[in-house]
């Protein structure tokens, strides 16, 4: 058992479920026959779930929390590696987790359903990286898949009836992240095969309450997921920087990270990220994202920028001085950055192009809200011409 | 006499679809090599020595591959894609803008044949035979700009007519009943093969196709060395061959119990022969030698062969080697586009040369699912036999 207490107390707490599956010893190994085989045969071994599960698992357990904001309650961690794998609790203790099989996340998720139905006010969060595919809702791969291979997806499972479940008796801000393949490889259809039950999802005897239970997808339906071997998943970097503060917005005086203001700013921060290259598509799926709060800040987020210049391809300015307005005229900060950008609390700014007194070229001040979750200052570039006076 | 086909690098029982390749390759011999051009061969074991199984194995398992490669959540079917990326080409091409002979050969190379049934290759073997003789003598020009616009589905159905007519001893007399000897299973199997290639096209990040050469440089290329090393240091002298002579040549005399002997060898498996035949089993009678794709004109360039000449070169081209005293027909078959094909015929004096231009990235591995390649190699054999 992998249940990691943080804070148990009365009250609404967040709940969360992670899992990473970076093992899979039962593919690529020539089992089964016909679509079992070539289903099995086409995945390969993964690294990056094991990084991209501790880093989620990590920052939901020593996250500190605002007031008002309910506390970490318990997090659910089993992730699948060739060794044994360990995560920092809070106090810094390692804990070693469980492996991401069938028969420990029926378990784990029975847990987690039952801490999450002690208060329609907890907060849910199911994180997944690892194998996926697509066939009806999504599936996702755990590590004995394909130990029958004559019952290929029995230890799969299917996202759809984890989400029913939880909309019947869950509470009533869930949020679902899954960093996986959504592909439709043609065999699955001709296998027959189902995964083996998780739980049973009874007819709701009236109608369901309108709950914000978006799913973050790390790709559109149809389409792969990628990650750089070893390294946390650029989706997953993507969802720890917007949860950090990148994915907040300015509410009532306080910067929140919620639902909605996720599903605003996560593709974003995935582009921002990597400029030039096509990338996979985040696609926000399920009930509606809405305001529930996931998470509140400190102070404002510090925001990444860049400068662009026009025209097109006018030479940037050696500096760039940014001034904190905090009101008309006053001025609470001067910052001098390199020209290529920076990172600035997110906030109102006078924002000085720097050129050098000899330079062929100038540009005006900008005034401009820095806001998340991020953000491009464009100048205009205009030619100095020689003073004649 | 008996047919014997000897493999080339990197084959291993139980890696990929070995078995059932085998199993296509060997129906594929049985309906054009055998029925077109060795008749007296009908219904005798094709055999298949496995000497990969004793090659090179990896201690730790290709750790000392250099890694870093883009991994994805999902299947991983892109080494077709890969091999159009690495030589800068577009994996979504026009099936339709092929000739018919290319897109049959195209479509049989793409087939996906893990975990096929034994009745699937036996159609597939069928629909080969019909495909390729519905495509003439594989000639007939590209589609023009309309028909190049048909999409897979229209095509696969185009070559179903093409083979269906063949079938029918290319008359117009219709069949109350089920058409055809095959059963439609082996157009599934080319269907399914195509599908799963267009999926490789979808959302490659450019990342992942600029890193595609490193991907296809890797446990293969590994893989290769090892076996050419292997052999090379375990081959063992003719007093005491290696391993590797010793199982090629018990399969060489099995075949040739009941008089001379067909080997076609594939790559690395023509070096193995023609070792084997110039020095370690000179006695052998070789009705025909064909070497697919491979390199006994570079082995015997660089001195490799037990029988080669380890003097040092002189300045002068020297005269041509003399092919085996034995072996009565060698023609080897080259493909420009396959890297690791070598011609013979200017270093040896014997071997008859035929090009077999696929102008496919993946030609080195592709020559025995074509259709039309064992098609023009009956062709080829026959014409040496006449």
């Amino acid at each position: 058992m992998t249940e990691i207490e943080v804070d148990t107390g009365d009250g609404p707490r967040v709940h969360a479920f992670v899992v990473g599956v970076a093992h899979y010893p039962y593919v690529g190994k020539g089992r089964g026959i016909g679509p079992a085989r070539r289903l099995l045969d086409d995945l390969g071994q993964v690294t990056v779930p094991e990084p991209s599960a501790r880093e989620i698992a990590e920052w939901l357990l020593t996250v500190p929390r605002q007031p008002g904001d309910p506390p970490i309650g318990t997090v659910e961690v089993l992730i699948s590696a060739p060794h044994p794998v360990k995560v920092r609790a809070p106090g810094g203790a390692a804990v070693e987790v469980e492996n991401a099989v069938h028969d420990n996340f029926s378990a784990a998720f029975r847990r987690w359903l039952s801490r999450c139905e002690t208060d329609r006010d907890n907060v849910a969060i199911f994180y997944f990286c690892g194998h996926g595919w697509r066939h009806g809702d999504q599936l996702l791969l755990l590590e004995d898949l394909g130990e029958d291979p004559e019952l290929v997806l029995a230890n799969s499972v299917d996202l759809g009836v984890i989400r029913a479940r939880m909309h019947l008796t869950g509470p009533r801000l869930q949020a679902y992240f899954v960093d996986a393949c959504r592909e439709v490889p043609p065999d699955l259809a001709l296998s027959g095969s189902r995964p083996k039950p998780l739980v049973d999802v009874p007819e709701p005897d009236g109608p369901l309450d309108v709950i914000d239970a978006p799913v973050f997808f790390s790709t559109a339906m149809g389409h792969p997921a990628f990650g750089d071997d070893g390294a946390v998943t650029p989706y997953t970097e993507g969802l720890i920087a917007a949860l950090k503060g990148l994915g907040a917005r300015r509410r009532g005086g306080q910067w929140v990270v919620t639902a909605s203001s996720l599903a605003m700013c996560l593709p974003d921060i995935l582009d921002w990220e990597r400029v030039g290259e096509a990338t996979q598509a985040v696609r926000i799926e399920g009930q509606w994202a809405g305001q529930g709060v996931l998470h509140s800040l400190a102070g404002a987020p510090l925001v990444p920028f860049r400068i662009g210049c026009e025209p097109p391809g006018a030479p940037l300015p050696e500096r760039v001085t940014a001034r904190a307005m905090i009101a008309p005229g006053v001025v609470s900060a001067v910052r001098v950055f390199e020209a290529g950008g920076g990172h600035l609390p997110a906030g109102l700014y006078e924002i000085d192009a720097g050129y050098p007194p000899d330079s062929r070229f100038t540009g005006d001040a900008i005034y401009r809200q820095i806001d998340t979750p991020n953000a491009i200052l464009p100048f205009t570039i205009r030619p100095r011409f020689p003073d004649r006076s | 006499m008996g047919l014997v086909f000897v493999h080339g690098i990197g084959n291993r029982t139980g890696k990929g679809a070995y078995t059932e390749t085998v199993a296509l390759r060997d129906a594929l011999f049985e309906r054009f090599l055998i029925a077109r051009a060795l008749p007296a061969l009908a219904g005798t074991e094709i055999r298949n020595p496995m000497w990969g199984d004793i090659g090179a194995h990896l201690r730790w398992k290709h750790a000392s591959l250099p890694r870093g490669r883009r991994e994805k959540l999902g299947a991983d079917v892109g080494e077709l894609a890969d091999l159009y990326s690495a030589v800068g080409g577009v994996p979504g091409r026009s099936l339709a803008g092929l000739a018919p002979a290319d897109a049959v050969d195209f479509l049989f190379t793409v087939a996906d044949l893990r975990g096929r049934s034994a009745a699937e290759i036996e159609d597939l073997a069928d629909y080969a035979v019909a495909l390729a003789d519905g495509c003439g003598d594989g000639t007939a020009p590209a589609a023009g700009d309309e028909a190049a616009q048909r999409d897979d589905a229209q095509v696969l159905d185009d070559l179903d007519r093409l083979a269906g007519h063949a079938d029918r001893g290319g008359g117009d007399r219709e069949r109350l009943g089920r058409q055809g000897r095959f059963r439609g299973l082996g157009r599934r199997v080319l269907a399914a093969g195509l599908r799963r290639f267009r999926q490789q096209e979808l959302g490659l990040p450019a990342k992942l196709a600029a890193s595609a050469l490193r991907r296809l440089g890797s446990e293969n290329v590994s893989l290769l060395i090892g076996d050419v090393f292997e052999y090379l240091t375990t081959r063992g002298t003719r007093e005491q061959p290696g391993e590797i002579v010793e199982l090629v040549c018990a399969d060489l005399d099995r075949a040739s119990q009941d008089g001379p002997l067909v080997i076609v060898a594939h790559s690395m498996g023509g070096n193995i022969v023609y070792d084997i035949l110039s020095h370690f089993r000179p006695d052998l009678e070789v009705d025909v030698f064909v070497t697919v794709g491979s390199q006994v004109g570079l082995f015997e360039e660089l001195s490799l062969f037990r029988a080669s000449d380890r003097t040092p070169p002189a300045d002068q081209v020297p005269p041509r080697v003399t092919a085996p005293e034995k072996v009565r027909h060698w023609i080897n078959v080259v493909d420009p586009a396959d890297v690791l094909a070598y011609r013979a015929d200017p270093v040896f004096a014997g071997p008859v040369e035929y090009d077999y231009p696929s102008e496919e990235p993946w030609a080195h591995t592709a020559y025995f699912r074509q259709p039309m390649f064992h098609k023009r190699l009956a062709a080829r054999v026959g014409e040496a036999l006449a």
